[in-house]
């Protein structure tokens, strides 16, 4: 990938969790406003809507269109640049008090009208550790849907919280068999995410 | 339409002024039953073994 010059000297990532507070309980996991510059996510905004390499996917739980970021690298520009990347890494080692492989995954997903992401927990042996999860949208209200519910185990109706889906927030977490989560079916509008995964290096994987 | 247009960028504008306690939604505020039944699991799925990562093309 080539890297702008300009880029690697910004001096304010377009993607920061700067003070974010990570909670234990059911799982770790930290929920923070204006995670993403207003002008980069105003910039994804109408790329999402227009020119995004948006493909459908469905599986037994969940719908939804995604992409990866790898595979756009030219719009996707300062948001997977090294330096963003670098910073990244480590605002949720420090968060979450662990250490990353230097791999970090990048996809996008969009979700419309009547598609829903059911309960999981995204844990899979030897794959990701922590996500971080970056929501863009042009203001979505509560009864649009697109609700992140985290829960105290598998059963659906064991509801611990309730997360808007406020633009340019984010919600960290780390993956583990009890990061139990889902998204409320969409009823109106467009709901996009960016989706960051990091990988802990050995030995410090969320029980 | 242009009226619709600036009414959601000022919406977009806004919302980075919203703390984090807004960013959660009280668990007896909102029709919790049909959220439930949105997102519950119906059949047989190994939610351990069968998992969204599948699809993500890791680099």
């Amino acid at each position: 990938m080539n890297v702008d010059v300009a880029s690697e000297t910004d001096t304010r990532p377009p993607v920061s969790i700067a003070g974010a507070v990570v909670s234990t309980e059911p799982f770790p996991h930290a929920a923070l406003a204006g995670c993403i510059d207003t002008a980069e996510a105003l910039r994804l905004l109408a790329w999402f809507d227009s020119g995004a390499p948006w493909h459908l996917v469905e599986t037994d739980f969940y719908e939804q269109f995604e992409f990866c970021l790898w595979d756009t690298a030219a719009e996707a520009g300062n948001l997977i640049s090294p330096a963003t990347l670098r910073n990244l890494r480590a605002e949720m080692a420090s968060a979450f008090g662990v250490q990353f492989e230097e791999r970090v995954n990048v996809v996008a997903h969009k979700l419309t009208p009547g598609q829903r992401i059911a309960i999981h927990n995204d844990y899979l042996v030897g794959e990701e550790t922590h996500r971080l999860i970056v929501q863009l949208n042009r203001g979505l209200h509560d009864d649009d849907g697109g609700l992140l519910l985290t829960f105290n185990s598998d059963n659906a109706r064991d509801v611990r919280e309730i997360f808007r889906p406020v633009h340019r927030s984010g919600f960290a977490f780390a993956i583990s068999p009890r990061s139990f989560h889902a998204i409320s079916k969409m009823h109106r509008s467009v709901r996009y995410t960016l989706i960051f995964s990091f990988y802990c290096v050995d030995g410090c994987r969320a029980k | 339409m242009e009226k619709e247009c600036a009414e959601q960028s000022e919406h977009v504008e806004r919302s980075g002024d919203i703390d984090s306690e807004s960013l959660t939604l009280s668990v007896k505020s909102i029709a919790l039953q049909r959220i439930v039944d949105e997102v519950e699991n119906h059949g047989d799925i190994n939610l351990e073994g069968y998992n969204r990562s599948y699809h993500r093309h890791n680099r």
